[in-house]
C-alpha cells in the first residue's frame, strides 16, 4: 500500500513515517506539509491511502478532501479534536490520535487492507489531473455541509438536485449541499451510471424503480425510497434510448 | 399595583362594616352619628391608612432581608463564577507536545528530556495554580516561557519568540493562566493557522500610574469583531474580560486590536497593588 503523510509539523510527519516504516505492507511514497502541497502530491503520486492531519494552517484536512474530486482512502491523525471527529456521523472511517499507538496503527492498516480486498475497487485507478476519468459508482466523494461531513460512495447517492449555486446530494436520510454547478458535476459523472433528467436533476440509474409517462411526452421516474423525478421531454427520448438498449 | 390598592380598599371597607357590626352587637352603636357618611368615610380612610402602612412595612422588611441575602451570596457567586471562568490548558497542546517529544527522543535525546520536564512543569502549574485567585508574576512568566519552548519544538522555524520584561513586574501578582491563555491564543492565530508562521512578542512593563501592562503581540490580523463564537477564541477573550472584572472591578482592562498591518496586539492592564488581594 502506497501512503502519503500530510501534516504541517515536521516532527509529527517524522514520527508517523517512523512508525509506518515498521509495517511491511506500507510504503511511504511522500509527505506534504499543507493542503496545496498535498493536492499536488496526490495528483503526482496517486497514493492508495493518505494519513491526514486535520488542523493545518489556512486550510484544514477537511478542506483538502472537499477540494479533491475522488478521494483516496483516508486515515485522519489528530491530537485532540472531539469536535472535528464528531462531524463524521455516518461513515466508519478511521482516525488515529497523536501520539499514535503503534498497535492502533497496525490495526488501522489491517482494516484498510481488508477493505481493499473485499471492495476490489482498485481496478479503476483514479487520478485527478491526468486523463480526467469519470467518477464511477465505486468512487467515494467527500461532502461537507456546515459542521457535518460524510464520505459517500456514489452508488449510495440516488439524486443530485440543483438549488441556486448549490447542489443537494441525496443519500440515506441526508441531503447536504455542495457548492458546485450541476453542469460541472454532470460532466464529471459516468454517463452510464448517472442520467441528467432535467435542468434541475441528475438521477442514479441504479436507483430507478418505476417509469411512467407524463404530460407532453415527458416521463416521471420513481426512485427507490419514493422520490419522484420528472424527466423533461427532450431528455425523455434519450432516456428511452438508453434504457431500451 | 392596582390590585393591591383594590385589595386595601376592600379590606378598609370590611373593617368599617365590622366595626359597625361589633358596635351593634354590643349595643353601643350610635345610629345617628356613626352612620353619617362623613364618619363612615373618615373611618374608612383611617383604616385604609393603617393597612397601607402595614403592607409597606411588610414589603420593606422583606425587601431589606432579600437585599442582605443577595449581598451575602454575591461574593459566593463571584467565587463560583471565577472558578468556572478559570482557563484550562488546551488539550490539543498537550497531545501535540507529547507527539513532538516522541519524535524528538530519537533525534535529540537531551532536548527531549528537557521538554518532558517543561511539560510536567506546565501540567503541575495548571493543576495547582487553578485554585488561587492571583499568583506571583514570576511563576506565570516561567510557565509561559516553558510553554513557548515546547511550541518552538513543535513549530520549529515557524515560531519566533521575543521577551521584554521589566524587573519591577516581578513584584506584581496576576491571575493565574491569564497571560498563558493570551499567548496560547496568539500561537493559534499567529502561528499555527499561518503557513509561514510568525513572531510572538511579550512585553511586561509598569505604566506611569503604577499599573502593570501585559502586552502580547503576534503576527496576523483580526478579522471582523473580537469575540466571534465560531473559533473558540471568542470564548477565551470573554472569559478573560469577566475574570478581570470579577477580580479587579473596573480598575483592570483588556484590549485587543490590530497593531499595524502585520501584527495583533493584546493588552491587559493589572491595577497597581498597594493592598493584598488574597
Amino acid at each position: 500500500m502506497r501512503a502519503l503523510v500530510i501534516d504541517d509539523e515536521r516532527l509529527a510527519r517524522k514520527e508517523l513515517i517512523n512508525l509506518l516504516s515498521g509495517i511491511s505492507d506500507v510504503e511511504v511514497v511522500g509527505e506534504a506539509m499543507n493542503v496545496d502541497d498535498a493536492k499536488e502530491k496526490i495528483a503526482e503520486l496517486n497514493p492508495d491511502v493518505i494519513f491526514l492531519d486535520i488542523q493545518m494552517p489556512e486550510k484544514t484536512g477537511f478542506d483538502l478532501l472537499a477540494e479533491l474530486e475522488a478521494v483516496p482512502k483516508v486515515v485522519f491523525t489528530t491530537a485532540y479534536d472531539e469536535f472535528a471527529l464528531k462531524a463524521f456521523e455516518v461513515n466508519a472511517l478511521d482516525y488515529l490520535l497523536k501520539p499514535i499507538e503503534p498497535e492502533r496503527l497496525t490495526e488501522a492498516i489491517a482494516k484498510l487492507k481488508s477493505q481493499a480486498d473485499t471492495g476490489n475497487d482498485d481496478s479503476n485507478e483514479k487520478t485527478v489531473e491526468s486523463g480526467d476519468p469519470k467518477l464511477s459508482l465505486k468512487d467515494q466523494v467527500f461532502v461537507k455541509d456546515g459542521d457535518k461531513c460524510w464520505f459517500v460512495k456514489l452508488e449510495n447517492v440516488r439524486l443530485f438536485e440543483s438549488d441556486g449555486n448549490y447542489i443537494k446530494v441525496y443519500f440515506d436520510n441526508n441531503k447536504p449541499m455542495i457548492h458546485k454547478s450541476l453542469n460541472a458535476l454532470d460532466e464529471r459523472l459516468d454517463e452510464k451510471a448517472f442520467f441528467r433528467a432535467s435542468r434541475k436533476h441528475i438521477i442514479n440509474l441504479s436507483w430507478v424503480e418505476g417509469i411512467e409517462p407524463w404530460f407532453n411526452g415527458g416521463l416521471v421516474v420513481t426512485l427507490k425510497g419514493g422520490d419522484r423525478i420528472e424527466v423533461s421531454r427532450r431528455q425523455a427520448a434519450r432516456f428511452k434510448d438508453m434504457m431500451s438498449l | 399595583m392596582s390590585n393591591a390598592l383594590v385589595f386595601l380598599l376592600a379590606l378598609s371597607f370590611a373593617n368599617v362594616i365590622a366595626t359597625i357590626l361589633i358596635n351593634w352587637i354590643f349595643g353601643i352603636l350610635r345610629v345617628h352619628e356613626d352612620l353619617k357618611p362623613i364618619v363612615l368615610l373618615v373611618n374608612m380612610f383611617i383604616s385604609f391608612l393603617y393597612y397601607t402602612l402595614w403592607t409597606m412595612m411588610y414589603f420593606l422588611y422583606h425587601f431589606l432581608e432579600n437585599y442582605n441575602t443577595t449581598l451575602k451570596y454575591q461574593a459566593k457567586i463571584n467565587e463560583i463564577k471565577l472558578n468556572q471562568l478559570r482557563s484550562q490548558l488546551n488539550p490539543h497542546f498537550i497531545f501535540n507536545a507529547l507527539n513532538s517529544v516522541r519524535a524528538l527522543v530519537d533525534e535529540n535525546p537531551p532536548k527531549s528530556k528537557e521538554a518532558i520536564t517543561q511539560l510536567s512543569n506546565i501540567l503541575r502549574y495548571s493543576l495547582i495554580m487553578d485554585k488561587k485567585r492571583t499568583i506571583d508574576f514570576g511563576d506565570e512568566i516561567k510557565i509561559v516561557r516553558d510553554y513557548l519552548d515546547l511550541e518552538t519544538i513543535r513549530f520549529e522555524e515557524r515560531l519566533k519568540v521575543n521577551f521584554d520584561i521589566e524587573e519591577e513586574a516581578y513584584h506584581y501578582k496576576i491571575p493565574p493562566m491569564m497571560l498563558q491563555t493570551i499567548v496560547e491564543n496568539a500561537i493559534k492565530h499567529g502561528i499555527s493557522n499561518r503557513m509561514k508562521g510568525g513572531l510572538i512578542e511579550i512585553k511586561c512593563s509598569i505604566g506611569l500610574a503604577g499599573d502593570l501592562y501585559l502586552l502580547v503581540k503576534n503576527s496576523g490580523q483580526l478579522k471582523g469583531g473580537v469575540g466571534r463564537k465560531n473559533d473558540g477564541s471568542g470564548h477565551g477573550v470573554s472569559n478573560t474580560m469577566q475574570r478581570l472584572r470579577l477580580i479587579y472591578g473596573s480598575k483592570a482592562s483588556f484590549k485587543m486590536k490590530n497593531f499595524d498591518a502585520e501584527f495583533v496586539l493584546t493588552e491587559i492592564k493589572i491595577p497597581k497593588q498597594s493592598i493584598k488581594l488574597d
